[in-house]
């Protein structure tokens, strides 16, 4: 696959603060790439480099495979994290404005942000000024008007922040949209659920410094005790290589691997024992437990 | 730079401004506002008016003799009024008790050798012991002269330059005669273009920071520098902004011009002469002047947390721009003494005075001069452009603790 960002060993520091120190990642093309951390954990800077808002004192950063230039503006669109509309501005305005920022001409733009509306349900206000739209609705409408471009590359930091469970589906839909597009989102948020729900890969940034990076199912199983989900009918036999049994609920239990015990064998000897398996699965280790033993108390996997 | 871009910011600033219920109150009240402050002003200036068209009658105890009036005869002097009195006791009745005059002059016996007057004033003196002066000074004038000097003599004597006739000679020698007041008429430009500069600055200044100010507070500054360059955004702002400010003092001086208001009668009836050269330089110096003071105010003015630290920031420069007005009456005495050569080098001034000189005198400017200032001005305005969408940058997206200077330099040096 062709990386559509690279990074190289970036660096940057803010006076005597380092904000960035020899981050290296690559983000895919077509691929929803997560990019996390804790606050001032050098997330931003990252972005604010790639949307050439600041500079890179060190290392080198490649988009669409040339180096950043103006002209990569119209193929790259920004959602950031603190984010405002003009607020004396009708919303309509508003939309035409920032896609004519991003190249599109004003019918273009103007009958694109009609159709936006309609799709996160915001016809109706589309005359309204935008002091008068509810922080929700003035959310979805900051994400309608980043994406009215059609970016091939997309920054969404902190998306859901501010909506409710309905629109947090919505803009979670939407994104997935963008990657069945072929299109490529860069995500960065601090809703775990949200990050092994969408994202492929991931790069995990503590201190300036990047500390988990890959794919995230490949992240999760790195960081995953030897465990399983069995859920069978009837009772669980005696399993060889097993350290401890856990019953969640009545047939389904948590199995405890010994360390060189092979899942494939524990599997083989509840089909050969006749215990109809219903369900048989790796635990992984939740992206939030990841993130915590991580940048708390500095576990390293690799 | 991309202009479309420009084109983009410089649009939504202007449409988005010049439709703000406050631009526009501010835009169409400003005249009936400034109608009704001349309203006002009018009523006392025509009240005074009146008072002096009726003489304003002062007392004189002529113990000289020089006068040649009987007592309680009055003589009137233009405006003022002298009656005589006999002696002082009843001169003083009628300022105290009477109230007839409003003060009195004792012109002393020793008058020829000393040239003693002295003034009295009462409870109703109006403006001081010395009103009436300069008209007691003619009557005595008159007097001294009498039958001393022929009344041809004497009539110069009292009016030295009765008949004035004026007249100019130009660079080629050639004398063409002129209205006595063609000077004021030179001035006519340059003062309309200081008024219509320094107006454009203040108003647009004020605008710009405004907006710089909202888009901090409204958070879309991330937005838009990651669609266009800081020199993209600055330039559409001072475009846009620049436009609503100068198309707000267009249509004050198109309604000042249409009631005949004001500064437009001042200046029809005159015999207004503006030289081709200030009139072809006047747009160059006005756009530069304004991008070069713009964009120093929107640099410095993005440094604000909010729009009153940002207008505090911005308008050091205003106030800067406003210093060659205090040198218009060194310009108007010596146009191409030492200050006005040194101010025609000063970015700040070059505008005012180069206008200003080639308005009063054209031919006593060299070109190399005028090129030279002008191109000062121009490297100040692309420098100033330069520095101050660097500044721009780091103050957009400053928030929390202003940073130290050493800091915001770093800054801005490594700001793409």
């Amino acid at each position: 696959m062709t990386p559509i960002l690279v990074f190289e060993g970036v660096g940057k520091r803010y006076g005597d603060k380092t904000a960035l120190s020899g981050v290296s990642f690559e983000v895919q093309a077509g691929e929803v790439f997560g990019l996390l951390g804790p606050n001032g954990a050098g997330k931003t800077t990252c972005i604010r480099i790639l949307m050439d808002i600041v500079r890179a004192d060190s290392g080198t950063m490649r988009v669409f495979g040339a180096p950043l230039g103006r002209d990569h503006d119209f193929r790259l669109a920004y959602l950031p994290e603190e984010r405002g509309l003009y607020t004396k501005q009708r919303v309509i305005d508003v939309m035409v404005y920032f896609g004519k920022l991003k190249g599109l001409s004003a019918a273009e733009a103007r009958a694109r942000a009609r159709t936006w509306l309609e799709r996160i349900g915001l016809s109706s206000v589309e005359n309204h000024q935008v002091e008068r739209l509810s922080k929700g609705m003035s959310q979805k409408v900051q994400i309608a008007a980043t994406l009215l471009s059609e970016p091939e590359l997309c920054v969404l930091d902190e998306p859901f922040s501010g909506l409710d469970p309905v629109n947090t589906a919505l803009v979670r839909d939407l994104i997935g949209e963008i990657r069945a597009s072929g299109r490529t989102t860069i995500l960065s948020t601090h809703q775990m659920s949200m990050v092994e729900t969408l994202c492929d890969r991931v790069a995990l940034l503590s201190e300036g410094r990047r500390v988990v990076y890959g794919p995230i199912d490949e992240v999760r199983r790195r960081y995953s005790a030897a465990e399983l989900r069995i859920t069978i009918e009837g009772e669980l036999p005696e399993l060889p290589g097993v350290e401890s049994v856990t019953c969640e609920r009545p047939g389904t239990h948590r199995v405890v691997l010994a360390a060189d015990t092979d899942p494939q064998r524990v599997l083989a000897s509840l089909i050969d024992a006749g215990v109809p398996v219903l369900r048989y699965e790796r635990v992984l280790a939740p992206m939030e437990d990841i993130f915590i033993r991580v940048v708390q108390h500095g576990e390293d996997r690799g | 730079m991309r202009w479309r871009t420009v084109r983009t910011v410089t649009w939504f600033e202007l449409t988005s401004t010049v439709r703000r219920l406050g631009y526009l109150i501010v835009t169409l009240g400003m005249p009936v506002f400034a109608l009704l402050y001349a309203g006002l002003a009018l009523i006392p200036a025509k009240l005074a008016k009146e008072q002096e068209s009726a003489p304003r009658i002062y007392g004189v105890v002529d113990q000289a003799a020089l006068l040649g009036l009987g007592d309680g005869e009055v003589i009137v002097v233009r405006s003022a009024g002298f009656r005589c009195f006999g002696d002082e006791a009843r001169a003083r009745r009628a300022l105290t008790d009477e109230r007839a005059i409003r003060s009195y002059f004792v012109v002393t016996p020793d008058y020829l050798a000393s040239g003693r007057v002295l003034a009295h004033t009462g409870p109703a003196s109006g403006l001081g012991p010395w009103e009436g002066r300069a008209e007691l000074s003619e009557l005595l004038r008159t007097r001294l002269l009498g039958t001393r000097v022929e009344p041809k003599v004497a009539a110069r004597l009292l009016e030295p330059i009765a008949g004035r006739e004026t007249f100019r000679v130009g660079g080629d020698g050639q004398v063409e005669a002129e209205g006595s007041d063609a000077f004021i008429g030179r001035l006519v430009l340059p003062i309309g273009f200081v008024f219509l500069l320094f107006t454009s600055i203040l108003m647009s200044g004020s605008y710009l920071i405004q907006a710089t100010a909202t888009e901090k507070e409204n958070k879309v500054v991330e937005v838009l520098l990651s669609s266009a360059t800081a020199d993209e955004i600055m330039t559409g702002k001072l475009l846009g902004l620049g436009g609503a400010g100068l198309l707000q003092v267009l249509i004050w001086l198109t309604m000042t011009l249409g009631v005949r208001f004001g500064f437009a009668q001042l200046v029809l009836p005159l015999d207004v002469q503006i030289a081709w050269q200030a009139v072809a330089i006047a747009p160059v110096l006005f756009i530069t002047a304004y991008a070069f003071l713009g964009s120093l105010m929107l640099g410095t003015g993005s440094f604000g947390g909010n729009v009153r630290e940002s207008q505090q920031l911005g308008m050091f420069w205003a106030f800067l721009a406003t210093l060659p007005l205090m040198f218009v009456p060194l310009l108007l005495t010596d146009p191409h003494g030492v200050v006005a050569h040194v101010l025609t080098w000063i970015p700040f001034s070059a505008p005012a005075t180069l206008v200003l000189r080639l308005s009063l005198d054209p031919d006593g400017m060299s070109v190399w001069e005028v090129a030279g200032s002008l191109a000062v001005l121009v490297l100040s305005t692309w420098a100033a452009v330069r520095l101050a969408s660097r500044l721009f940058r780091v103050g957009l997206l400053l928030t929390g603790a202003r940073p130290s200077l050493r800091e915001i330099w770093r800054q801005a040096k490594g700001a793409p």
